[in-house]
């Protein structure tokens, strides 16, 4: 008896607990049209809000629970390559940090999706260093930059040349791998978009790198910042060559 | 996939490595889902 009462009042704690949960206050969510191509995004506002556009479940799953994609496994093959838009509108009480609570909240009410944690064998891969020499384009980072708050990454494009060199960017255009104020856990990041799976660093790089341009030798007298550049060709041409091609 | 000019690029241009491995990863398995 004394049993069944514990439990009783066990249950109704959790069941008080889920009730008080913050939830979204409302969400606008519809099946994404347009561009296929066209690639998505998702962000937690300052407010907590949520906003995603032309989001897989997949890529909405693994924000919620702060995984990487291919940590998402079994999703319906009926809904895998479904893209959703989102506008989801927090609590007064909430804070971006209440956000993937939120989201798996969201996610359970309106998707009703149930998860269940497992152990599994994943095919991935590893990147270390190929000798003992960094390629010509990975350069430790010469500049001394404060980070900037909200530092763009954009791995659709070359970013212009005019632009700070002590803003983060990292990319992939289909033939050049640009890398500025980055450092090897962003190209990670950046090789798991592309390769759809997971990267294990084991290069034990530490430290933030730019793209080549052999620094100081190329800095034109009485100018002290390295040179900013973003192609295969920078590394024989002048800084001011380069910077304003 | 080892010929791949991301592959390449990575070999080449950066000095590093990308091998095929396998892991024990932690993931989240999807039991239930609906269209919302």
């Amino acid at each position: 008896m004394l049993r069944i009462l514990i439990a009783a009042l066990f249950a109704s704690h959790v069941l008080a607990a889920q009730d008080h949960e913050l939830r979204f206050a409302d969400a606008d969510i519809h099946e994404s049209t347009g561009n296929e191509d066209q690639r998505g995004r998702a962000e937690f506002l300052p407010s907590g809000d949520f906003t995603a556009s032309r989001q897989s479940v997949r890529q909405l799953i693994a924000r919620a629970y702060a995984l990487r994609e291919s940590q998402v496994v079994d999703v319906p093959d009926a809904l895998a390559d479904a893209r959703f838009d989102i506008y989801a509108r927090a609590p007064e009480a909430a804070s971006a940090f209440d956000g993937p609570k939120m989201l798996r909240r969201l996610l359970a009410d309106r998707f009703g999706l149930v998860v269940r944690d497992e152990q599994r064998k994943q095919p991935a891969y590893t990147l270390s260093r190929s000798g003992r020499r960094l390629g010509r384009r990975l350069h430790e980072a010469t500049a001394h930059c404060t980070p900037m708050p909200g530092s763009v990454i954009d791995t659709t494009r070359e970013p212009s040349n005019d632009v700070n060199e002590c803003r983060q960017a990292f990319g992939w255009n289909g033939s050049t791998i640009y890398i500025r104020q980055s450092r090897i856990a962003d190209l990670v990041r950046l090789l798991e978009l592309e390769l759809r799976s997971t990267v294990v660093d084991r290069s034990g790089l530490t430290g933030k790198y730019d793209p080549t341009c052999s620094p100081q030798a190329s800095v034109p007298a009485g100018r002290s910042r390295p040179p900013v550049c973003w192609t295969t060709r920078c590394s024989k041409r002048s800084a001011t060559s380069s910077v304003s091609s | 996939m080892l010929d791949d000019p991301l592959f390449e690029a990575i070999r080449d241009q950066l000095g590093l490595e990308l091998k095929p491995t396998t892991i024990d990863l932690q993931v989240v398995k999807v039991v239930a889902l609906r269209r919302p």
